[in-house]
């Protein structure tokens, strides 16, 4: 498998790309642009992400997404009960909530959250004074088309800011965005530029990349990162995937609905996990970057649900992953 | 990155599973895929990067 590893999952990019570029690039280049514009001043002044490969110490991190399994199995606790000692990356999402739960920069010195997405809701995320009770502890690594209002809001809280490029049309040649954006970049102070991170389109499979590429982590542990819905969440939920899209009236007998939303059955956990056309999409980019990962790279997926299971992801409880911190 | 911890009411869904490993089945067609990613505004932010040279997918160290 060197690709995507099934016709369908190349037909759902063939889609994805099409629409995409249809209906949506216009709107994202302009974000992405004004966003970069607004970032630069303060991306010259600040730190590259490539820095944090200097200075890490763990060769081992836990990356942490809002999915629900974090809740139901109780995951945050037992972390922060554990001996573990390694790096923890949070997905901008989860910050408040493992802040609140006790995972924090003072138990766990190497503390990274990470932002990709250039909407200007995620200055949300960053909204909470308890941020502020860990000034100068905790690192942002930040994508250089990250809302400006956000970035400035994690800063304001004591978050230390790193920059990458995510890569998004870099194969569109010396004109993309990707490039135009990077020789700015390297106008003064980034002479080498910037880290250029595959987002897999969503801030968790950037995290994973993250780790490994920036922080040098060989050992990549996964929670709440199911890439997929529980069967007590409602139809509504699933089918506008939380509120992000319209929802649409479809015969939920039908052969087409069940393609569109399969539930399918997940063997390392005996868990059934229901996706949608974008989880079908993220879920299956994000294995297929673990499969072409170097074999030093082990990731292991303790999320204890969801659908990320397959070549090269070894599924385990978390508490089982924590013991050999004991 | 669109989850969140609020939990809906019980509801019910189907029993029957599909396969957990990915297969050859083309299971819906393009179009089936498309209509609804377009009705529903379902784009993200971001794709996957793609590019001719497969070793850029997996990032660039300096750019």
């Amino acid at each position: 498998m060197n690709k995507l590893e099934t016709t369908n999952q190349s037909e759902i990019e063939k889609v994805m790309k099409k629409v995409y570029f249809e209906f949506d690039t216009a709107v994202s280049y302009k974000i992405w642009v004004k966003n970069f514009a607004l970032n630069l001043e303060n991306i010259w002044k600040e730190k590259s992400a490539k820095e944090l490969s200097e200075n890490t110490v763990s060769n081992t991190a836990i990356v942490i997404g809002r999915g629900p399994s974090l809740k139901n199995h109780d995951h945050l606790n037992k972390l922060k009960c554990s001996n573990y000692d390694g790096a923890i990356i949070c997905t901008d999402g989860a910050l408040t909530t493992a802040l609140k739960a006790g995972i924090t920069p003072d138990r766990f010195p190497e503390f990274y959250v990470v932002t990709v997405d250039p909407r200007s809701e995620t200055i949300k995320f960053y909204n909470d004074k308890i941020i502020n009770k860990y000034h100068g502890k905790i690192k942002g690594i930040f994508s250089t088309v990250s809302d400006p209002n956000t970035v400035e809001k994690a800063r304001e809280s004591g978050i230390e800011i790193f920059w990458f490029h995510s890569l998004v049309d870099y194969n569109e040649g010396e004109k993309s965005f990707n490039q135009i954006s990077a020789l700015m970049t390297r106008a003064k102070n980034h002479e080498n530029g910037l880290p250029a991170i595959q987002t897999g389109g969503n801030v968790g499979t950037s995290s994973w990349f993250l780790c490994w590429k920036l922080l040098n982590c060989k050992i990549i542990a996964l929670i709440g990162i199911n890439h997929g819905w529980e069967d007590t969440d409602s139809w509504e939920t699933i089918m506008t995937h939380n509120g992000m899209c319209k929802m649409i009236e479809m015969d939920k007998n039908s052969e087409r609905f069940k393609k569109l939303f399969p539930r399918i059955y997940n063997p390392d956990f005996d868990c059934y996990c229901i996706l949608d056309p974008i989880f079908q999409y993220y879920s299956a980019g994000l294995k297929e970057f673990i499969f072409r990962s170097p074999e030093e790279i082990r990731t292991i997926n303790a999320t204890e649900g969801g659908c990320i299971f397959g070549d090269r992801i070894k599924s385990m409880k978390l508490e089982e992953f924590l013991m050999e911190f004991d | 990155m669109k989850t969140n911890f609020q939990k809906n009411k019980i509801v019910e869904h189907p029993k029957e599973s599909l396969a957990p490993k990915s297969g050859d089945k083309k299971d819906y067609t393009q179009s089936e895929f498309e209509e609804f990613i377009i009705k529903s505004g379902a784009v993200g932010s971001y794709m996957i990067f793609r590019s001719e040279n497969e070793e850029d997918e997996m990032g660039i160290s300096e750019l």
